[in-house]
């Protein structure tokens, strides 16, 4: 079986440079027959690398502890569900993955047959296998997920317990579907620029791609977020870890990026802008990846692999370097079919956004790379935490939901003051309203205050929109309510698609405002019969108890929880319980957080340092 | 009809740099050894700093009713005498790679705002948190 897997990487490595070699020769030679075997080719890379993901998977599965790889990520113990998972917790794996969702994307572009891209595609393929040929590579003779141990082990080394959580299935999964997704965009506009096509065809034909790789990534962060507010138990869930930052920077860019793509279809404008953004989101993709895979900031992820980052800083460099002087030739093409016409439009309102969220991603960026950079200037290795962050990110965020409110009011091309006037006044009046009546209610916490100011102001403007083309819609038709807000909804799922994304965004920054603000924290040492009051709870300490889990030791308690109400009463609200589990196979013992969640706050309880001869220590934290 | 995109370039440029320069000066921690923090300790009186150092087994006192955790580090050549409110963390005993962030009182004890103990080895296991 491994010489199975090892033979489908070689004879991937092969076919991907056949392919690139086809395609190439169709666009010198234009022999359609070239074209058709460069297609065949794609389906085949598809067919050799699903042939290593299955064999990778069996050996897996079997536990053949032989494969570095197995012995490495999983052990005898480790459930079936967790095995399967291995396939993404090293690095071979992961290379393996990544390049095997590219291949799946090259080959539905491969096989599905359109008009309107019919003299992209031999340009957009060679563009995506170009990058499948840099992870075959890296897979033959880098990181090669089939090599071999010297001597067979008894056991390997399982999984770490942090994990083992199915977070582990969600969220690194969606993760590189997004990465992965980001490479399509990518390559058709390097196809469009290669054509010197200028029009706004490879926006409109990559627009889904981008969206599903903007929506997989959102995914992949926010269950990652998830993830670590469970399983890490430090009560946050966002630490500014550097690959946290290396998965929001494409997100950032790619976010401006299918704003600015809007403004081109419409209005012609914007060329250079949106390729410079399709490369900017595309090689901060493979920088996440990088980041991860190199171990080149230590971070809860890092990983230690020299030789892999230089492979790609080669890769990254050259990338980055082709696609520029592309766009730099290019340049006299990309030529704008109009102006901006005022300084009071929707074109310029979406430039503002697109500024305002590429600061934010050069302020992420420059933070990350920090302690590089710093390192290689002065030799001290100067890192910036979460305060850094914080500070500067917390109103350039706040600068962007406002813009966020005030985009969909303005008129394209130019609007004027009565305009503004007309669809500012009311959302302006609803936030004023929501930030007295937050003072009235004793919130005296200026950034809360703004913060939820700001988000008012957005769901106002959503509302009011939605409200105004409604009336205009039943005026018209004359349907009744039900059936106009539907129909409405639905014959301009872009915009209002748009709109909900606007109010996802919305609740995040509340919930994330009210969870920086108002989160309370108590520390304390009980003894058994002691009780911890946090906020408008108390739980009550009776005692640790052990149990044996398989190989693991649990240390947990089960707490009361008492909650007293405004009116003076004590209600019951049942028993937590909050957990240290002890690995057979690693030193520090993992936490299972107590988590009792509402829609308003949750109470989050850790056991710090559960002993059993002396008193022992809590933490917990209540979240607004 | 260029100038009123330049001007907004301008605008939201400057207000990063400046949250940027702003946020540099007021929260980046210098990442010192022990040994030169002993050597500047006069410059460094209420600077975000850094340090890391292997902990010294018998220095630890640790007052679980108070959370109050009192240790030494070194870098085999100095040792800096620490002090930090809060939670003992896991593995926190002599030996371990431990890096704290803070800043140096005065009389020359570091007060740490944060503790970190580095991963024991079979947590290069560590290194996979998450994939991606």
């Amino acid at each position: 079986m491994v010489e199975l897997g090892k033979v489908s990487t070689l004879a991937a490595l092969a076919v991907v440079f056949y392919a690139i070699g086809a395609f190439v020769g169709f666009i010198r030679l234009r022999d359609a027959r070239l074209f058709e075997s460069g297609r065949r080719a794609v389906v085949w890379l598809f067919v050799l690398l699903t042939v290593a993901i299955v064999v990778l998977v069996y050996l897996l599965l079997a536990g053949d502890f032989s494969v570095r790889y197995v012995a490495n990520y999983t052990d005898r113990a480790l459930p079936t569900a967790y095995r399967l998972s291995a396939l993404w917790a090293g690095n071979e794996g992961s290379l393996l993955l990544w390049v095997w969702i590219l291949v799946l994307m090259a080959t539905l572009l491969a096989v599905t047959r359109r008009q309107d891209d019919a003299d992209m595609m031999p340009y957009v393929l060679a563009v995506l296998m170009g990058i499948a040929s840099f992870f075959a590579f890296l897979l033959v003779f880098v990181a090669d997920p089939f090599a071999r141990l010297p001597e067979p082990l008894a056991d390997g080394y399982g999984l770490n317990p942090l994990l083992q959580n199915p977070g582990m299935w969600l969220h690194p999964t969606t993760q590189y579907i997004g990465y992965v997704g980001f490479a399509v965009p990518f390559a058709y506009a390097m196809a469009a620029l290669l054509l010197k096509r200028a029009d706004a065809t490879w926006l409109k034909v990559t627009r889904r791609w981008t969206l599903f790789a903007w929506l997989f990534l959102s995914i992949g962060m926010i269950y990652g977020a998830q993830w670590a507010y469970v399983e890490l138990g430090w009560g946050g869930y966002w630490a500014w870890d550097p690959v946290e930052n290396a998965s929001l920077l494409p997100w950032l860019t790619g976010t401006a990026f299918f704003h600015s793509a809007i403004i081109q279809e419409r209005r012609g404008m914007l060329k250079v802008w949106n390729v410079l953004l399709v490369i900017l989101t595309f090689i901060l993709t493979i920088f996440g990846t990088f980041l991860v895979r190199s171990g080149i900031l230590k971070s809860v992820h890092a990983f230690s692999d020299g030789t892999l980052g230089l492979y790609f800083t080669i890769f990254i460099g050259t990338a980055l370097a082709a696609s520029l002087w592309l766009s730099y030739d290019r340049m006299p093409t990309l030529r704008e079919e109009r102006h901006l016409e005022s300084v009071v439009s929707k074109e310029s309102s979406f430039l503002v956004n697109n500024l305002v969220l590429l600061g934010m991603a050069f302020a992420v960026f420059w933070g990350t790379i920090f302690p590089i950079v710093s390192e290689a200037a002065t030799g001290a290795r100067v890192t910036v935490g979460p305060p850094f962050f914080n500070q500067v990110i917390v109103p350039i965020g706040l600068a962007l939901v406002l813009v966020m409110g005030i985009c969909p009011l303005i008129a394209w091309r130019r609007a004027s003051l009565d305009n503004i006037r007309h669809h500012f006044v009311h959302p302006a009046a609803a936030s004023a309203v929501f930030a007295a009546v937050g003072v009235a209610l004793g919130m005296k916490d200026w950034r809360a205050l703004v913060s939820f100011a700001v988000s008012a102001f957005v769901v106002a403007t959503i509302v009011l929109e939605v409200a105004r083309a409604l009336r205009v819609r039943r005026r018209s038709t004359g349907e009744g309510w039900g059936v106009a807000l539907v129909r409405l909804l639905t014959r301009n799922r872009r915009r209002y698609g748009g709109y909900l994304v606007h109010i996802a965004v919305v609740m995040m920054v509340v919930g994330i405002t009210g969870s920086a603000v108002f989160k309370q924290e108590v520390e304390k040492s009980v003894r058994p019969g002691e009780t911890i009051a946090i906020g408008h709870y108390e739980l009550a300490f009776e005692g640790l108890r052990t149990r044996q889990d398989g190989d693991r030791v649990v240390v947990y308690a089960d707490l009361p929880v008492i909650r007293r109400e405004d009116d003076g009463t004590r209600r019951n609200l049942g028993v937590l319980r909050t957990e240290k589990v002890f690995h057979p196979k690693s030193e520090q013992p993992t936490t299972e957080v107590g988590i009792l969640g509402s829609l308003r706050e949750d109470l989050y309880v850790i056991a710090a340092r559960p002993s059993r001869c002396g008193p022992t220590s809590w933490r917990g934290c209540a979240t607004a | 009809m260029r100038n009123p995109r330049l001007l907004a370039a301008l605008v939201v440029g400057s207000a990063v740099l400046y949250l940027m320069a702003m946020g540099f000066t007021r929260t980046a921690p210098y990442y010192l050894t022990v040994s030169e923090i002993q050597v500047r300790a006069g410059s460094l009186q209420d600077k975000p700093l850094r340090v890391a150092g292997v902990l010294v087994g018998d220095s630890i006192q640790w007052d679980v009713q108070n959370f109050f955790l009192r240790f030494a580090i070194t870098d085999g050549q100095e040792t800096l005498t620490a002090e930090y409110r809060g939670v003992r963390p896991d593995n926190f005993e002599g030996g371990k790679q431990v890096i704290v962030e803070g800043r140096l009182r005065p009389d020359g004890v570091f007060v740490a705002n944060q503790v970190m103990v580095q991963c024991p080895s079979r947590y290069e296991a560590e290194k996979d948190g998450g994939g991606l």
